[in-house]
């Protein structure tokens, strides 16, 4: 635990704590928080995937949810998203968005799984959502976590691909990380691991996207359909903060 | 979009976007904040009501709430469930909605507090005076300016305000923030996009003691005839500065 502080960004007051980064309270104007506390996830801001034989998603417990993908060779997602599927994203590109998770992995992602957190801006289309193995989601910022452990950034906005970019991050098993992707300057969005800015020698532009373009919460441990290989791998995703400084209608 | 800034009233501290208004956190002791997140209107908090052949919906971040022109009683937005909120303990409502078709003939549309449940086909404040309890409450009807004339109407059981004229004609689809401050219960405070309105009237809520309202957000009609009306609902934040 570390004492209250208070930063002050693109004109916007945010109270975080100094120990671990976590904005415990951005001051803004659309805010969207998630502890997963109670035993059911909130079907009114979340869609559970549970996707492919074993693994699957848990429901909330101990204030965090889970999922883990199965030893299957077939086509796997596990995890949370927004209400993307019913044409509900809720947060614009180009209204500055900042989205935080503080996620942990409890098994490693093997072969072809992937893990990501971040923001996609398009709805789930079943089989077709790889970031690593595949170039299948068109607008996206994102984390991606493989075996290796070492957390890469992926972003897309159909005109510039990024990634993978390093973030010189190793994560641990059983140890959380604080996940930031800061998207106030449309142009150069910034990522984040435990409060230390990661792959700061790319620029990362989302410019691209159509204006307005919404999107919405992606945490997924997925897995291509590929017959040649099991996968496995769980995570933990404590907390979920989504804030924007500007209202999506205007 | 503006700076956060912060504001001190009622010995309360509050943070606001200085650019357009809205009250982004209130540091009140009770607090409700909606941003009608999701595909679903939150039951636990609202009656997100629709009676016959009226529409309210959510997606987007928005409630869209009509009432079309089926000559029947119709009613579309959102109501509060129970009556949690005490209009002596320092209430502020805030809500930011846009008309999205100007009310016409008998509807009406009611942004505000009242002290009972809301009574489908006999809830007006304009077009006729039916809740019988009390209430404050910006709202729209056909008579003012084509049905974009915003105005106020309170009645605390005792006072009545009658329809005051604030001076502001929205355009439609156009949103604005529409503020009550009831934290001086002898004179409370109607404000759009910020900004004081119907100054020269006082109205007085201090009839009664602990009166406890719902928020309501609705278009409406009794069924009388074929009168259109049309809302879309951002957000709603109430907050207190005393528990009830």
């Amino acid at each position: 635990m570390g004492s209250t502080k208070s930063k002050w960004r693109n004109q916007q007051l945010a109270f975080y704590d100094g120990g671990t980064y976590e904005t415990v309270r951005p001051v803004a104007n659309q805010y969207l928080f998630d502890d997963f506390l109670g035993t059911t996830l909130n079907a009114d801001i979340w869609t559970g995937l549970d996707v492919g034989a074993g693994g699957g998603l848990v429901a909330p417990t101990g204030s965090y949810v889970s999922a883990a993908i199965g030893a299957l060779n077939e086509n796997g997602a596990d995890g949370i998203y927004g209400d993307g599927a019913t044409g509900s994203r809720e947060w614009n590109i180009d209204h500055g968005w900042v989205f935080e998770a503080r996620v942990r992995m409890a098994v490693a992602p093997i072969n072809t799984v992937e893990m990501h957190i971040g923001m996609i801006g398009e709805n789930y289309a079943a089989g077709s959502m790889c970031v690593a193995e595949a170039d299948e989601i068109n607008f996206h910022a994102l984390f991606v976590l493989d075996g290796a452990m070492t957390p890469v950034i992926y972003t897309d906005d159909g005109v510039a691909d990024n990634g993978p970019i390093a973030t010189g991050v190793t994560a641990v098993i059983g140890e959380y990380n604080v996940y930031k992707i800061d998207a106030t300057d449309v142009t150069n969005v910034l990522f984040y691991i435990d409060g230390v800015g990661v792959g700061t020698g790319t620029t990362f532009s989302l410019a691209g996207c159509a204006a307005d373009l919404m999107f919405q919460p992606w945490i997924i441990i997925y897995k291509a359909a590929d017959a040649g290989t099991n996968g496995a791998g769980t995570f933990r995703c404590d907390y979920v903060r989504i804030w924007q400084p500007e209202r999506n209608h205007v | 979009m503006g700076s956060t800034r912060a504001k001190w009233r009622a010995n309360q501290l509050a943070f606001y976007d200085g650019g357009t208004y809205e009250t982004v956190l209130p540091l009140g002791n009770q607090y409700l904040y909606d941003d009608f997140f999701g595909t679903a209107i939150n039951t636990d908090i609202w009656n997100g009501i629709n009676t016959n052949e009226a529409t309210c919906t959510a997606t987007g971040s928005i409630v869209t709430a009509a009432i079309t022109a089926d000559v029947t009683a119709q009613d579309a937005g959102v109501v509060g469930l129970g009556l949690e909120w005490n209009t002596e303990h320092g209430l502020i409502f805030e809500a930011r909605v846009a008309v999205a078709v100007a009310p016409t003939l008998d509807g009406e549309v009611m942004i505000g507090v009242q002290g009972e449940a809301y009574a489908s086909a006999s809830n007006q404040i304009l077009n006729a005076d039916e809740v019988a309890s009390c209430y404050a409450a910006f709202g729209f009807y056909a008579t003012l300016d084509a049905g974009l004339g915003c105005v106020i109407r309170t009645y605390d059981g005792a006072t009545n305000s009658g329809i005051i004229d604030t001076a502001t004609d929205v355009a439609v689809n156009i949103y604005h923030i529409y503020r009550i401050d009831f934290t001086d219960i002898s004179s409370v405070k109607f404000y759009i996009d910020g900004v004081g309105v119907a100054t020269g009237t006082t109205f007085d809520f201090s009839n009664g003691a602990n009166q406890m309202v719902i928020p309501v957000v609705v278009a409406e009609k009794t069924g009388a005839d074929a009168a259109l009306g049309s809302i879309l609902v951002d957000y709603v934040r109430m907050w207190q500065t005393e528990r009830n």
